[in-house]
């Protein structure tokens, strides 16, 4: 941005993008709950409900589920304690390569499974409540009909 | 009569008829662009305007136009209005529920009259200006029947919310659709698959008079770099009561002040001090406030037309916009500003407009594509002509540029 001299060209819509996942990173410094216009979408977003599927310990869960690096510990130098450390290594490994990999495997099914837990849960937390939502606005239409029927009746009454 | 030197006979100018709820001193955008519309043709034809109102009177003269009331009979604006907010949330492709859609149509009236005053009239041409047509358009016929006069829509759709169902039977009858921003245009050539070619941009042109804002309002250089918050405007126009104000603004904007236009009432504020302006809040005055101002933030309910970040940004100035209006399309196609969704974003986009470079840039492309596209009032006559009389004049055969808009 300091290297932005007034010939340059910009896209508002990537700077808006920014700024807003600039706040999606949770680095924001207001209040961000006035909305411009109602909206039952708006409603839905800003209720308060974090989705699962944004929280910290399954965002922790994907960085960590592959383990791979943490099983070839090489020891740094040649000293004779990197020698004895890498030779445990190897054997550790080649005794246990069945068991490293099966485990593996077994975290790799444990994070989809609990990534797609929380991405159905959180379909269903919101399709509740845009049903919910749905069913407020069918009323409503159905209120306008009453009122309409009451005001007419009223002005047959007159 | 026939040997006067002093009266030149005149050969009969073509007459263009303009169907519309949206005309007099409403302080309503689709009013003004109507006006605009109506002055651009005026330039070549006889234009007379047939004003669907409640209580229909006597043709009468509005400056250059003939006014032609016609009476909606049995219409419930406030019912309709009550019924399109509980309808706001419902912004399907589809369009509103059918049940809803009907009640719609109902409260909507009927003006059967319309058609008796389009006889009156015989137009050459005819615009629909807004969707709200109660009345029997299939009296047009469809394009291409026989010898009847061009149909121009414009249906003054706001973006962001639920395509009126009649749209679809507008379009049926009209040889071409005149679009006020782009989301609009998207929105119709979605609805009117093949008929991209006749969904034309009519690029409203803004007037802005250049010689007043080069002087300051009074009172407001001793208040330094200002952003100017339009809370209503003109006076009388919408307004929603919001928590941000005159006097919230400045505290994150360190330093710079705020000049707030909330109908009659002008003020400028800094962290210590609030100035009430003196002033006629007139557009001239208007224009001498935004063209001094580092960026505008409109927090108005958004109207079909997006006049202000127009002239916001014909002015040089960039503008901040609520999302998903008619404002936020002119600005984003400029790249000539920035939009929020919520009071937080409205703060960051302003943060970053005066506190870095990008908001001089942001300023200079908005100028460039709104001097470009709306700023310049004879091309926009001649494209009107084209558009709706089907021809691109040489010169005009009467008046000065802009007659009666």
């Amino acid at each position: 941005m300091d290297g932005l001299s007034e010939n340059d060209t910009l896209d508002a819509a990537t700077i808006v993008e920014q700024l807003r996942s600039l706040v999606a990173e949770g680095r924001h410094e207001y209040p961000r709950t006035w909305m411009p216009r109602a909206s039952y979408e708006d409603l839905v977003a800003d209720d308060g409900r974090e989705p699962i599927h944004l929280h910290e310990s399954i965002h922790y869960l994907h960085r960590h589920w592959n383990m791979a690096d943490s099983r070839s510990c090489k020891g740094i130098g040649w000293g004779p304690q990197a020698i004895v450390q890498r030779l445990l290594s190897r054997i550790v490994n080649g005794a246990m390569s069945h068991y490293f990999a099966e485990e593996q495997m077994f975290r790799s099914h444990l994070a989809r499974s609990i990534d797609a837990i929380a991405y159905r849960v959180d379909n269903l937390n919101y399709a509740d409540q845009r049903a919910l939502l749905g069913a407020v606005r069918e009323d409503l239409i159905e209120l306008a009909r009453h009122v309409e029927h009451r005001l007419d009746t009223r002005e047959v009454d007159r | 009569m026939a040997n006067s030197p002093a009266v030149p006979s005149r050969a009969r100018l073509p007459v263009v008829a303009i169907v519309t709820r949206h005309w007099g001193q409403a302080a309503n955008e689709a009013a003004a662009a109507t006006r605009l519309v109506a002055g651009a043709l005026a330039r070549h034809a006889d234009v007379a305007v047939v004003q669907l109102v409640e209580n229909a009177g006597a043709t009468y003269l509005d400056s250059v136009f003939e006014i032609h009331p016609a009476a909606v009979h049995g219409a419930n604006p406030r019912r309709s209005a009550l019924l399109r907010a509980a309808l706001n949330g419902h912004a399907d492709a589809a369009g509103p529920p059918p049940a809803a859609a009907e009640l719609l149509r109902r409260y909507g009236g009927e003006a059967p009259e319309v058609e008796g005053e389009l006889n009156k009239i015989a137009p050459d041409a005819v615009v629909l200006a807004g969707v709200d047509q109660p009345w029997d358009v299939s009296v047009l016929g469809r394009p291409g029947d026989g010898s009847r006069p061009p149909v121009l829509v414009i249906p003054f759709l706001d973006a962001g919310r639920p395509v009126p169902a009649e749209i679809v039977r507008l379009v049926e009858h009209a040889d071409r659709i005149g679009t006020i921003h782009p989301d609009e245009r998207a929105t119709l050539v979605g609805l009117a698959p093949g008929r991209e070619r006749d969904i034309v941009p009519v690029d409203l042109a803004i007037g802005v008079n250049r010689h007043a804002t080069a002087d300051p309002l009074a009172g407001v250089a001793a208040f330094g770099k200002y952003v100017l918050l339009i809370r209503r405007f003109p006076a009388g126009g919408p307004r929603l009561e919001r928590s941000v104000n005159a006097e919230t603004l400045p505290t994150i904007l360190d330093g710079l002040s705020v000049a707030e236009v909330d109908g009659e009432t002008w003020r400028i504020c800094d962290d210590h001090n609030t100035a009430v302006l003196p002033v006629n809040p007139s557009g001239v005055n208007f224009a001498r406030l935004v063209a001094r101002a580092r960026a505008t933030i409109d927090v108005r309910p958004p109207g079909p037309v997006g006049t202000m970040a127009i002239e916001s940004m014909l002015l040089g100035v960039p503008a901040v916009v609520p999302d998903g209006s008619a404002a936020k399309a002119h600005v984003a196609a400029a790249n000539g500003g920035l939009w929020y969704r919520n009071i937080g974003e409205l703060f960051d986009a302003v943060r970053v407009l005066v506190r870095t470079p990008i908001g001089a840039v942001l300023a200079r492309q908005g100028r460039a594509y709104t001097q470009t596209r709306h700023g310049d009032i004879d091309d926009f006559v001649a494209r009107m002509a084209a558009l709706v009389l089907g021809h691109r004049p040489a010169a005009p055969p009467h008046g000065e540029a802009g007659r009666g808009v």
